[in-house]
């Protein structure tokens, strides 16, 4: 079964360089937990922490309540998915999986019966006797889990497995990591660039930016749903992004100044009051397929004017280009429900989105340090 | 073959092909040829060859067999290069394994330089400086004596030893490259694997490592074996009367002018040699094919 990690306010840096900076988060056992974050950002220097090839500058990290300081990573009760697998090329199928359970000294009947469990469970029965070398991608993969889970560790630390694979076999791959996870009971920790992934797998998310900070924590649709910082907003799924200056209060909702005209917004769950007093600095966001085609008339929230600048058919969707009077773009994504699009690029109507859908973020703009989320 | 004509047209690649054919015929195979027929033939003045006692023999060969010194030179040539390569084998092992997976790029190049450097001298010339440090006057004794540890000069050159020594530095670098070539292309993640299955160091080395690096081994200890028995100048002047070589043997016999036992013993060597690799590439199990790589 699983084990809760705990990481305590960890640091760690490489010269002057910090790879992650005062991290903290309880990971539940049998949990399996995604950390989010872009290439580089200090993911898989996390990830060496928890395993124990790196000990941390500053804080802990205890596996089911014991301090990991100074265990080494064969000591430790986690066992380790590599990005490039890193499977024993001159071994057979068997021999990778057995190699755990050598070095434990394990007999040879058991050592063969727990390969053939183990290959059952990840669904790959006849390949005992394989060199690993003539195996496929997928398969490959299958015998890199049945290898990690060969120890039985209580925590499986995974790096990026599956981004190796064609993205059918990784979508397949999903449903499966999330199927053994869930037979073994083993908490899984999982760390991914590519938001699909940690979206659909995972019970919790945390997000991590630049410089490993962990800029939020929470289930799934928590994440998406409700994101708590800018950088949350901006990374996972897509948002459009206006500056904002804070006006007032109405029916609880924040009016705010935008490029477009006033919109109503909702500030996130357990926001700082003093961060939303009238004439500050804030950011506005609004997800693309909340936003709705409306023919002007009436009085809906939210409700601008734009110009249509291009459409993109993209199968299940249609995307679509828009620009206001106040020259902001504005991307919309509407479900595609089998009839011909209306409207032509050249052609004006309006849209209209709900006030509880715009999200508005204190922290302003700021075109010096957070380029990409500031609105051209 | 098109990609060579392409690249050295017609008349550069004829001067190509003429250039090195002509060095293969005239420096390689025609005196391997002379020498093999020398190897054959008795040891007669120059007036008699020729003649009708000139004929085909295996007595030379023979000999070998017949002179119980020879032979025992012979065979403690073979274990005393076997004991060499052994050797540079276990000292070049670590440090190969340091510059290709621990140290850092920086000092990798610095150690790269601190090997080769050496050897921009002559083989002869560093083993003269081992003949400096190891002689009874040498610095060796000198320290040893200056420090009280001992309190007469001893003779390092009787036996074996200083000649091994020698060799198994005059030789390091030959073992260092293969080694290092192979490891250096192990993936460090295939370490990490092995160490986060639980695996101890050793246990790491022997199923990872040395499985890995073994063509380079391979490719080291064929080098390093066939140097060593092919080297004259190390036991000539680091050897004393009981570390004889088979290749002083055959230095003698071209001395005294009996070229027919010089070149039978040295096809001898070289068929040992040859043998020598193809029972290494049994050993590690490695194809000729990859040795090329």
């Amino acid at each position: 079964m699983g084990h809760e990690v705990r990481i305590k306010n960890v640091t760690m840096r490489f010269g002057n360089t910090t790879a992650v900076s005062n991290l903290d988060v309880h990971i539940k056992a049998g949990e399996f937990f995604s950390f989010l974050g872009p290439s580089g950002c200090g993911k898989t220097t996390l990830l060496k922490l928890i395993s124990g090839f790196l000990d941390p500058t500053e804080g802990r990290i205890e596996i089911n309540n014991q301090d990991m300081q100074g265990v080494g990573p064969n000591k430790r009760p986690t066992a380790m998915i590599f990005q490039n697998l890193a499977l024993f090329p001159l071994m057979t199928v068997e021999e990778n999986i057995a190699f755990g359970l050598e070095v434990r000294g394990v007999g040879k009947i058991q050592r063969r019966k727990k390969v053939e469990d183990l290959l059952d469970l990840v669904d790959l029965p006849h390949t005992r006797q394989k060199k690993v070398t003539s195996l496929s991608g997928g398969q490959k993969q299958r015998v890199a889990i049945a290898r990690a889970l060969a120890v039985e560790p209580s925590v499986l630390l995974l790096d990026e497995p599956l981004s190796a694979l064609d993205l059918k076999l990784r979508k397949h791959m999903r449903v499966e990591l999330r199927q053994i996870q869930q037979k073994t009971g083993v908490t899984f920790i999982y760390i991914t660039h590519d938001q699909g992934e940690a979206l659909t797998m995972s019970d919790r998310v945390g997000v991590i930016s630049e410089g490993g900070r962990l800029e939020q924590v929470g289930r799934p649709t928590q994440i998406y749903n409700d994101p708590q910082t800018p950088f949350v907003a901006s990374f996972v799924g897509e948002n459009n992004i206006f500056q904002a200056k804070i006006i007032g209060q109405r029916n609880g909702r924040f009016l705010a100044d935008t490029p477009m005209g006033t919109l109503e917004c909702v500030a996130p769950a357990g926001f700082e009051p003093e961060n939303f007093k009238p004439g500050q600095a804030a950011t506005a966001f609004v997800r693309p397929e909340t936003i709705r085609l409306v023919n002007g008339s009436g009085v809906q929230e939210n409700q601008v004017e734009c110009l249509v600048i291009s459409q993109r058919f993209e199968g299940a969707f249609m995307t679509m280009e828009l620009e206001t009077k106040g020259d902001t773009i504005i991307h919309i994504r509407q479900s595609n429900n089998g009839h011909e699009p209306i409207l032509k690029p050249g052609e004006n109507t309006f849209i209209s989105f709900g006030a509880d859908n715009t999200l508005l973020l204190a922290t302003p703009c700021d075109h010096q340090t957070k380029e990409p989320l500031c609105p051209n | 073959m098109k990609s060579f004509l392409d690249n050295f047209g017609k008349t550069g690649s004829l001067i190509v092909i003429s250039l090195v054919g002509s060095w293969l015929i005239f420096m390689v195979i025609g005196p391997q040829l002379i020498a093999l027929d020398y190897s054959f033939r008795h040891l007669l003045p120059l007036s008699r060859v020729g003649g009708p006692e000139d004929v085909l023999t295996w007595a030379n060969y023979l000999t070998l067999l017949t002179n119980t010194l020879h032979r025992l030179i012979f065979f403690k040539t073979i274990w005393s290069s076997i004991i060499v390569t052994l050797l540079a084998l276990v000292v070049c092992y670590p440090i190969s394994y340091y510059m290709a997976k621990i140290a850092k790029a920086s000092s990798v190049s610095l150690m790269m330089v601190g090997i080769i450097i050496p050897y921009w001298i002559n083989e002869l010339l560093r083993i003269f400086a081992w003949q400096l440090i190891l002689s009874d006057a040498g610095i060796l004794n000198q320290i040893l004596l200056h420090l009280h540890i001992i309190a007469d000069p001893v003779n390092f050159r009787a036996g074996n030893s200083a000649v091994i020594l020698g060799m198994v530095y005059a030789y390091i670098l030959f073992m260092v490259f293969p080694l290092y070539n192979a490891m250096e292309s192990l993936d460090n993640n295939q370490i990490e694997g092995a160490r986060d299955l639980g695996a101890s160091w050793m246990r790491i080395h022997w199923k990872i490592v040395i499985p890995h690096s073994k063509p380079g081994m391979a490719v080291g200890c064929i080098m390093t074996f066939m140097l060593a028995a092919g080297s004259v100048a190390a036991p000539q002047l680091l050897g004393s009367p009981s570390s004889f070589w088979f290749t002083q043997i055959i230095y003698t016999n071209y001395e005294t002018a009996n070229w027919n036992l010089g070149t039978a013993y040295s096809e001898v060597l070289a068929l040992l040699c040859l043998i020598f690799m193809f029972f290494m590439l049994k050993i590690f199990k490695v194809r000729l094919k990859d040795l090329l790589k």
